[in-house]
């Protein structure tokens, strides 16, 4: 017979059904003549007993189907619309920042290489005002961009971006973005000296870093400074005087140019405006307004200009708060290249997302939607991966391949595109036939330029490459596909 | 290239990645809240008793996972990992609850007339069942729920807790004796 301290010990085990049959021999024995260890079963079988009660409690699908609605409104900051299928989903994200950032960001690129394509210089006083922006060290400027019915987007509103600048030869540059709508800036910090980029989203509280290769500094290094290009672009050739006005005070005179060059292969009209001090040479006011035949149209207003004015070292170091998550450290991606290879890289990217098609037409807005598109369905097809309960779920690494897969599509059509605008800047007579060429067509000239011999580059539907006469040439063009019926 | 050229091109690539990642990541959690949700809610029901504790503690569980969800990655076995960080903020929960006075006070108070009289018992009984465990230490809680109210077997439970159904046993021994203690003491 156990002592009753023993007792007492196993009367957890007893009430549990846990002791081997001997044991509770001995526990039922000792009960029936212990009244202390009589209570103290009754104490335990009193918790079991509730807590048996509690058992098997289960929410109604409402209280689940209410508390997740919450949740999710919670994650997408108040955004309001819970994303139940996968219409609903599509149309938030063509309305979201994603499409919206990315036509932007697509469409300034583009703009601002077009600038840097322009050359030559006929009028003295405007190669003067070139000059002068050359001299200059640190600059400050606003710039402001509207676009506005941009395909497969809302048309109401426009979207909006306002960027204020600084720039330094010594420091880099820093760059304040705002999206219309937006309550906070996203900052941007280029610094050559630290090779890396920064973008910091306040209201996010997050940042990513991107680090510069060796080769991108190299070529930023060769050339550093902006508003100067964009002036030696604009003193093309084919302008018209404004005569003079007053902006802010200041006397400037102008110049007009609708030169459809600067529509860069992506907008049928164009306008361009620039403003100078007549009494500094430099630029006032810039003035771009782009339309195309679909009804989108691009406006960009750079102003608020400050020459060399007094920058120091704080101004381009970046204030990262210490809860601030840092999102992604990535290698920067290279900038596209704008040349044949680069060129080929594109079709061949498009080739295979378009299913065996190239894009009708080399139009820079049109592909970006078509990438967009691809976009979208891999992220239908990811969410819509079927995973089982007990089985890991797709996360980042996922997210991780698929965000370098995208990039690097972007980056090599982009490369195409800024090619094909090159190439119409340069008057290198391009023309591009995806209309009635696929890839299965080895021997149709795809896309052709002027090479430097006077002979034409011609890139084949099967993205092979070859030098031809232009007799040559007529002949290929002469037996190219027909094109389609719709 | 000209630097700014450069400059919008990197917050575009920027813009890029940080929305897209912040779209497909959302897509996956919702897809996770869709999958395990109830699991969350039902659990935190059975320690709590209440569906707005219940609704609360499936915030916070999936809000803390969603602020981190950088960190996550494919090896995350979710069922696991959410059972158990629900039971730890259910009991939180309960913790909170005992060290609200007035809650408590409400509680012991409180009378349901909507209730008959047995089922009103048996609910305060229940209430006061889940602040004793909400005063157990850790460990032990986790147990308690896991086995008595989830009717997880010793084997089960110790590979949510990483450890031997023995500790388990132990766990659940002590357990039921300070809830014994405390329980009916407070009857």
């Amino acid at each position: 017979m156990k002592k009753h301290d023993e007792i007492l010990e196993l009367l957890a085990g007893f009430v549990l059904g846990e002791l081997p049959q001997e044991q509770a021999g001995d526990v039922r024995k000792h009960l029936a003549g212990c009244d202390k260890c009589t209570v103290e079963v009754k104490r335990l079988r009193a918790v079991l007993d509730c807590a048996e009660q509690m058992k098997n409690k289960t929410v109604d699908e409402t209280v689940f189907i209410s508390a997740r609605e919450k949740l999710i409104a919670r994650v997408e900051s108040g955004k309001g619309e819970t994303l139940t299928n996968s219409k609903v989903r599509r149309r938030w994200i063509m309305q979201s920042k994603v499409a919206k950032w990315a036509v932007a960001a697509v469409i300034i690129v583009g703009v601002f290489v077009g600038f840097t394509m322009f050359g030559g210089t006929s009028s003295v006083a405007w190669a003067q005002v070139a000059e002068r922006v050359e001299q200059v060290k640190t600059s400050a400027y606003h710039v402001y961009i509207e676009v506005r019915n941009i395909p497969g987007m809302d048309t109401e509103k426009a979207t909006t971006m306002e960027q204020n600048i600084i720039e330094s030869t010594e420091y880099g540059m820093r760059m304040d973005m705002r999206m219309g709508g937006e309550s906070s800036s996203t900052i941007i910090y280029v610094l050559p000296a630290d090779k890396i980029v920064l973008s910091i989203m306040p209201d996010q509280k997050k940042f990513v870093e991107m680090k510069l290769t060796d080769e991108l500094l190299d070529q930023m290094r060769k050339d550093t400074y902006d508003p100067k290009m964009m002036i030696a672009g604009f003193v093309g050739d084919k302008y018209i005087e404004l005569g003079r006005k007053v902006i802010d005070g200041i006397e400037v005179e102008g110049i007009e140019s609708t030169d459809p060059k600067i529509g860069l292969g992506m907008f049928d009209d164009v306008v361009g405006r620039a403003w100078a001090s007549v009494e500094t040479s430099l630029p006032v006011l810039i003035e771009m307004e782009y339309a195309q035949a679909d009804g989108m149209t691009f406006k960009l207003i750079m102003d608020g200009f400050q020459w060399d004015i007094a920058l120091d070292a704080s101004e381009f170091t970046p204030v990262i708060p210490d809860d601030y998550e840092k999102l992604a450290d990535m290698k920067m991606p290279e900038m596209p290249e704008m040349n044949e290879k680069g060129a080929v890289k594109g079709l061949e990217v498009l080739g295979t997302i378009m299913d065996g098609k190239y894009p009708p037409k080399m139009n820079m807005m049109d592909i970006l939607k078509t990438l967009n598109d691809r976009s979208m369905k891999e992220i239908e097809a990811l969410v819509n991966t079927e995973t089982e309960t007990t089985k890991e779920v797709e996360t980042s690494k996922t997210t991780d391949e698929y965000m370098d897969t995208m990039v690097e599509d972007h980056t090599a059509v982009m490369g195409l595109c800024m090619f094909y605008m090159q190439l119409i800047q340069e008057d290198k007579d391009p023309a591009y036939y995806g209309d009635r060429v696929t890839p299965a067509d080895t021997d149709a000239v795809l896309m052709r330029w002027l090479n430097d011999e006077e002979g034409y580059r011609v890139i084949f539907g099967d993205l092979s490459i070859g030098d031809f006469s232009p007799e040559e040439l007529g002949e290929m063009e002469a037996k190219l596909p027909p094109l389609p019926v719709e | 290239m000209s630097i700014l050229v450069f400059a919008i091109y990197a917050s575009g690539v920027a813009g890029l990645v940080f929305w897209e990642i912040i779209l497909l990541s959302s897509d996956v959690f919702r897809k996770l809240v869709d999958e395990h949700g109830r699991l969350v809610l039902n659990t935190a029901f059975g320690v709590l008793g209440d569906h707005a504790g219940a609704e609360d503690v499936h915030q916070e569980v999936f809000m803390a996972i969603w602020r981190n969800w950088h960190t996550y990655n494919g090896d995350t076995k979710w069922r696991g990992y959410l059972y158990r960080a629900t039971i730890r903020k259910a009991i939180d929960h309960a913790k909170r609850i005992r060290r609200d006075k007035g809650a408590v006070k409400d509680l012991q108070l409180g009378v349901d007339n909507r209730k008959p009289d047995g089922e009103m018992i048996a609910s305060q009984m229940q209430d006061k069942l889940r602040m004793c465990i909400g005063n157990l230490p850790k460990r032990q809680a986790e147990v308690f729920v896991m086995a008595r109210i989830d009717g997880l077997a010793y084997d089960k439970i110790g590979k949510v807790l990483d450890c031997s159904a023995k500790t388990v046993r132990v766990h659940m021994h002590r357990a039921l004796k300070k809830l014994a203690k405390e329980f009916t003491g407070a009857l």
